[in-house]
């Protein structure tokens, strides 16, 4: 994973110093506080200084809600590709009345063309729906989890 | 006489948007009947009803933030 999402993903947590991150994650100092560098001119991270000699870095609210959002369109889209492979599938003709059926079936093997076309847009409309609910339901269950 | 006339405007668009929302909840069962196997259907209307539900805590949590705020301040206001 990237060093700039994985120093947003621990600062997510809590606020920490540069040498804890620089233990957990794994990475150098100076690369750090490049990263660091380059996260804070885009807003997403502040140094904060209790008036102790520590200086520890923290998620601003557009940071916050940057990793928010990251964490929901990767969920939502990984949920939404597994359920809409699953009801886009040939298992969800198998109890159709027997009409149904032959048409299906005739359609399927007569006009593939329009079979292919029938599915594929059974499969896009289903993701669409899938990542649309599930977006809506992580995202704002974390902005009320974390807002408290 | 322009206040009234506000009120009106607000009161009509929250009517217009109430039916929106209905419309645009039932559009979404209809579609999902009708390009979702018989199987999963249940499962898109689950997500569909929990996002809603969801969607409805957090904009009321948003209003009741806002009708606390003013108030707070106005006490503390008054203190001093």
């Amino acid at each position: 994973m990237n060093t700039a999402l994985r120093i947003l993903k621990a600062l997510q947590e809590r606020n920490k110093t540069l040498s804890e991150l620089s233990r957990e994650l794994g990475v150098t100092k100076p690369s750090l506080l490049y990263h660091m560098l380059k996260l804070s001119e885009r807003g997403l991270v502040r140094r904060v200084q209790n008036g102790n000699k520590f200086v520890y870095y923290s998620l601003t609210e557009k940071g916050k809600n940057f990793v928010r959002l990251l964490v929901s369109l990767i969920s939502s889209s990984v949920l939404s590709y597994v359920l809409a492979s699953l009801s886009s599938s040939d298992k969800t003709t198998e109890k159709l009345p027997a009409l149904s059926y032959m048409v299906y079936q005739t359609i399927r093997n007569e006009i593939p063309v329009l079979y292919n076309s029938t599915t594929c847009t059974n499969y896009y409309v289903a993701f669409i729906l899938a990542f649309v609910f599930i977006f809506a339901i992580v995202y704002l269950s974390l902005r009320l989890i974390q807002d408290g | 006489m322009l206040e009234a006339v506000r009120k009106a405007l607000i009161v009509l668009t929250i009517i217009v948007l109430a039916v929106a929302v209905f419309g645009l909840y039932f559009s979404l069962n209809a579609v999902i009947d009708v390009f979702i196997g018989y199987k999963y259907a249940p499962i898109y209307k689950a997500l569909m009803n929990l996002s809603v539900v969801i969607l409805a805590i957090y904009v009321l949590k948003l209003l009741l933030e806002y009708e606390h705020s003013p108030k707070d301040s106005e006490s503390s206001s008054g203190k001093e």
